[in-house]
């Protein structure tokens, strides 16, 4: 009988947070929707030079998140790579 | 307005996605999953982000999928205790048909053949056994008739192709049968 | 005819325009929505449609982490040219602020983005193609 009724208290408690959650969201975000995308879309041709502003992000102010995600790439292939040999002397 | 009835589009998907049993299947609503939500973030006017999720979560994902469902590279045979009763079973015609049969068909598709012949404790029915016991096939022998009863599980790659195979013979007889997902004990 | 002949003639055919259209991607990614981390992966799938149908092996999975490898370095030099010496170079070092050396930066990065998710996708499902026999 506990059971059933511990289930039913997170239950409650958690649709209570998502019900506060999703009322007061608007209001959370209400002043600072448009700070960075108005710093974005007017200064990214006069510093990056890129008409396309994602572009202008992800390689002139986010460059080193791009190098670790090609790096990401190669040790997930070199992995892949070790896990599946089939020798008859495993390493 | 469009991009509401997506959204709802998107989470019957995900249901049928979890429920689905046949593999195949699976790796197609899953396709046609990625590909509504890239019409979900191409409305919402976030361009490179649709390209990434259409080339990624359709051809990239489902391959790999693809790839592992079918690269299944042992096949699993169990035979029924009553079939291999007795010392001379091996001198029956049907066995020997079976067994170049068998041989025939895991040479073609360069599989494995394994031959079982214990029963998993826990699922006595025959449609519970496919899944805990990693089996492919199961043989039985119908004495009325002189019939051999194969059956086997219908999300499986190889049955129809073994399917094709077996339609020269005219004592083997080959059932399809439906995945049955048990509780876990 | 075979069951399998159809498959075979659409994707000789089909292969060398999404190979273009995955350069396109590539090559315009400062004006047009794209980049390299997209075209890399369009280029692969193109790869891909010719390996998956016909058997036709054209790179092997050593070669691909031997590119791979120098063009990371690549990647990271480059970066780091930038970051060193304070951008000079990129933004016009005898003259005022140049448009070109920047598009040239940009244009440059993406190429070598590109292709690097390219061979490393491509050697992804070659090693579960061939289950490790190298």
């Amino acid at each position: 009988m506990k059971d059933w009724m511990s289930r039913l208290g997170i239950i409650l408690v958690l649709a209570g947070v998502g019900y506060m959650f999703i009322t007061m969201l608007p209001s959370l975000t209400a002043g600072y929707r448009f700070m960075t995308y108005n710093y974005f879309t007017q200064m990214t041709f006069l510093e990056a030079g890129a008409e396309n502003y994602v572009t202008g992000i992800y390689l002139e102010y986010r460059l080193f998140d791009s190098l670790f995600e090609a790096a990401i790439l190669f040790v997930v292939a070199a992995g892949i790579l070790f896990m599946s040999r089939k020798d008859e002397e495993r390493l | 307005m469009i991009v509401r009835i997506l959204l709802v589009i998107l989470i019957i998907l995900a249901i049928l996605v979890v429920k689905e049993k046949n593999n195949l299947h699976l790796i197609m609503y899953f396709s046609i999953f990625s590909f509504t939500a890239a019409s979900v973030y191409f409305l919402n006017y976030a361009l490179d982000i649709a390209l990434a999720e259409v080339a990624v979560g359709c051809a990239f994902v489902p391959l790999i999928y693809l790839i592992t469902v079918s690269k299944q590279n042992v096949f699993t045979v169990l035979i029924d205790k009553e079939f291999l009763h007795g010392e001379d079973y091996q001198d029956n015609d049907l066995y020997k048909k079976l067994v170049f049969l068998l041989e025939d068909f895991c040479s073609y598709y360069t599989l494995e053949l394994k031959v079982v012949t214990k029963r998993v404790r826990y699922y006595p029915t025959v449609q519970g056994i496919f899944r805990p016991g990693n089996i492919d096939l199961i043989v039985s022998l119908d004495e009325e008739n002189n019939h051999l009863v194969i059956t086997g599980n219908k999300s499986n790659i190889m049955i129809p192709r073994l399917d094709k195979m077996t339609r020269k013979y005219k004592n083997i007889d080959l059932i399809e049968v439906d995945e049955y997902e048990g509780l876990d004990e | 005819m075979n069951e399998n002949a159809l498959l075979k003639i659409i994707s000789r055919m089909i292969f060398p325009f999404v190979l273009l259209f995955g350069l396109y991607i590539i090559f315009n990614g400062d004006l047009s929505p794209g980049g390299g981390f997209q075209g890399g992966v369009v280029m692969a799938s193109s790869y891909f449609l010719l390996y998956f149908i016909n058997d036709i092996n054209m790179l092997s999975v050593k070669q691909i982490l031997r590119i791979e490898k120098v063009l990371f370095l690549l990647l990271v030099l480059f970066s780091f040219a930038g970051v060193l010496t304070h951008g000079i170079p990129f933004r016009g070092m005898f003259f005022s602020e140049i448009l070109i050396f920047k598009q040239i930066n940009l244009m440059v990065l993406n190429i070598i983005i590109g292709i690097k998710v390219t061979l490393g996708i491509v050697g992804i499902i070659s090693i579960f193609l061939e289950e490790g026999e190298l």
